[in-house]
């Protein structure tokens, strides 16, 4: 045993080469199985021709991206990301609220506050957002409370607009800025906020010139993953939407469904990804490069 | 009880029987014993449990379903069968039946598209069965398994849209108008026609209107209100229809996917709706305000049909299924339940209840009937303008 364990040791000392490739091993192949495959299978169909009734026929083209510009896609485009940016800006807001209260004020059963941020997760997305219809309808929950106390006469439309929509996807993806950010603030070393109380800093001057810039990196990485998602999310404008404010997501979906085009939806789905992408890039520029993904800085 | 069980109860009753053991911690223990063994018995059960056949079924097709390996997956609408329709169905062919539902014909067909879903029954709404065909979807089937096919009302046999019915049997099928609360529409001096939705719906009801997410639906409600043929394939109407949903649309309250606008119109969420007649005859029976009204302009009509795509695993079973479906007493169950009228002659002859067989939004009287037109497929070559209408609709 202790032999076979030189060996390898020996081995993989002799030639680093290896010992690289065992190390990044596992994540090259998460990688290339669960990104780079499907994005090249949906790269590939989006080359392809619509046969008839919707059937695909393996001709190759470039026809579909030709087709793209449409000032529908645009406008519902901008929407989404208008209501994306807003979601995480919110998100931001709110989870970092959260994320600072436990982290500073909870004293005791931290992870059981962390775990209730987590808590929703354990049921299905869908169930949850029935949940929201219920809440929030004409003659749900909300309006009737409110109503029986006498606050509202008539009730509050609060289901199937732009802000039940703006609602939903803050509910979905808050746990998703909470973590990071309790994260990075966890790990926030408390003697430099010492160090800055001593030199005479008011709390919030603390705050502001040390905790903020030594959270940044929870931010950024906090808000990419709340923004990436919340562009093309389906799910919560069609069922908290009412179908009226249609997103990218359904715009996409409608390609594949309606048009039975899939070559057409792939070509947009992928136009979707290479724009987040690039909207990604700049973002790191001015938020600071490599910062975004260490949940700590030194 | 197994071996160890009875083992460890014994020890503990001789441990009772010389006093080691006080008759509490006997009691107490016993429960817990008791808790574990059920337990285990229950989880042990889900793995093993086996359905047994009912005598009745003849033993050719029960060898024939013990072959396939007695199971069945079955897709269906939401809310579209009787509760008892299934488990009858497993018990009578000892057959483990997965029943799932969706929600919309484009989700149905882009699952099957996609390939990944082994489904055994289907079932497609007529005007999609010709999209499903041409793809070569669909498993031809064997009439000789289909007695009761005999059952079904002739003009639904032999349609356009499968003849000679290779690939389809008719299941339920239905009208899509208008539903409106009498208690919020009593005096609207346009009742009885689409305006009530497009007119008085952005005076009167405005936040309050209700729409299906069915595109043919929509859009054809909207050609029916301008005056046109519900199957118009002239751009320039389409393009009107679209103008007048745009107009109507900061109205709406949502286009609501399958079954979901029951519960709007029960809660009063809506008032005035493009609907189903199974989904209005199901918030009437909740909310007795809740009316049908198939407009003069007309309203659309639609059969569902049931299929075996060409990837189902247990195509046998999928067709003795099919039949029982078929068969006047189940099919009379089904259609006293959902709201939606069955196409078995025999079923609406001597089962369908009579509060359903004279309830005009089941079974409408011949003069109704005449103002109902049954959708057509979309031609292949207009779908691509006739879908942008449809997301230029949803996307404003």
């Amino acid at each position: 045993m202790q032999t076979w364990r030189r060996r390898l040791l020996g081995f993989l000392h002799r030639h680093p080469g290896w010992a690289v490739a065992l190390l990044l091993g596992p994540a090259v192949l998460w990688w290339l199985v669960l990104t780079l495959l499907p994005m090249g299978i949906m790269a590939y169909y989006s080359l392809l021709t619509r046969g008839p009734w919707g059937t695909i026929t393996y001709t190759l083209t470039l026809d579909n991206y030709r087709q793209v510009v449409d000032p529908v896609f645009l406008h519902i485009l901008v929407r989404s990301l208008r209501l994306a940016l807003l979601t995480t800006v919110l998100c931001l807001a709110g989870g970092y609220l959260l994320a600072y209260w436990i982290t500073f004020a909870v004293r005791r059963y931290k992870h059981l506050y962390l775990l209730l941020v987590i808590v929703p997760f354990w049921t299905s997305d869908l169930v949850r957002l029935y949940a929201w219809i219920t809440l929030l309808a004409d003659h749900g929950v909300l309006n009737n409370a409110l109503m029986t106390l006498g606050v509202l006469p008539a009730p509050w439309s609060l289901l199937y607009n732009e802000g039940a929509v703006l609602v939903g996807l803050v509910y979905t993806y808050l746990p998703f800025m909470v973590l990071p950010l309790y994260a990075s603030l966890e790990r926030l070393d408390r003697t430099v906020l010492e160090a800055a109380a001593d030199l005479g800093a008011t709390p919030a001057e603390r705050w502001y010139k040390v905790t903020l810039p030594l959270t940044k990196g929870g931010m950024l990485s906090g808000s990419v993953l709340v923004f990436v998602p919340s562009v093309g999310e389906f799910l919560v404008p069609e069922l908290l939407g009412g179908a009226k404010t249609m997103l990218v997501g359904k715009f996409i979906a409608l390609k594949f469904t309606g048009l039975r085009h899939w070559p057409l939806g792939a070509a947009y789905a992928l136009v979707l990804v290479t724009l987040i992408v690039l909207l990604l890039l700049v973002y790191f520029r001015l938020g600071g490069s490599t910062e975004a993904f260490q949940t700590h800085a030194t | 009880m197994d071996r160890q069980t009875r083992a460890q109860l014994d020890t503990w009753v001789e441990a009772l029987w010389q006093e080691r053991m006080t008759r509490r911690a006997f009691l107490q223990r016993g429960v817990g014993l008791g808790v574990a063994t059920s337990l285990l018995t229950e989880i042990v059960g889900l793995f093993t449990r086996q359905v047994a056949a009912e005598p009745g079924a003849s033993p050719q097709v029960l060898e024939r379903i013990k072959q396939e390996g007695k199971k069945l997956f079955v897709y269906n609408w939401e809310d579209y069968i009787h509760p008892n329709t299934i488990p009858r169905f497993a018990k009578e062919f000892g057959v483990q039946v997965t029943y799932d539902t969706f929600p919309s014909n484009e989700q149905l067909l882009a699952k099957l598209q996609a390939g990944g879903a082994k489904y055994d029954v289907i079932s497609p709404t007529h005007n999609f069965v010709p999209i499903y065909i041409a793809q070569g979807l669909l498993t031809p089937l064997h009439h000789e398994q289909l007695p009761n096919l005999q059952n079904v009302l002739v003009r639904f046999l032999n349609t356009p849209f499968d003849p000679g019915n290779t690939y389809t049997v008719p299941y339920g099928w239905g009208m899509t108008a208008l539903a409106h609360n009498t208690t919020y529409t009593q005096d609207d001096p346009r009742l009885g026609s689409w305006a009530l939705l497009f007119e008085s719906g952005p005076q009167r009801y405005s936040g309050k209107l209700g729409f299906t997410d069915e595109r043919e639906e929509v859009i054809a409600a909207a050609l029916q209100y301008l005056g046109y043929n519900a199957n118009s394939r002239t751009k320039d109407e389409l393009r009107q229809a679209g103008d007048i949903l745009l107009r109507v649309k900061p109205h709406v309250k949502a286009f609501y996917p399958g079954a979901e606008a029951k519960k709007a119109l029960i809660t009063e969420d809506i008032v005035v709706a493009h609907s189903w007649s199974g989904e209005t005859v199901k918030a009437q029976a909740k909310n007795p305000a809740v009316v049908w009204s198939l407009p003069k302009e007309g309203g659309t009509g639609w059969f569902d049909t049931m299929a075996i795509p060409k990837a189902a695993p247990h195509k046998f079973t999928a067709a003795v299924f099919i039949n029982y479906m078929l068969r006047p007493d189940v099919a009379a169950e089904n259609a006293n339940t959902t709201g939606y009228a069955t196409t078995n002659r025999v079923a609406i002859e001597q089962y369908v209840a009579p509060q359903v067989a004279n309830n005009p939004a089941i079974y409408p009287p011949a003069e109704a009937l005449a103002r109902v037109t049954f959708l057509e497929t979309i031609p292949d070559a207009l779908l691509p303008f006739y879908e942008d209408i449809w997301t230029r609709v949803l996307g404003a």
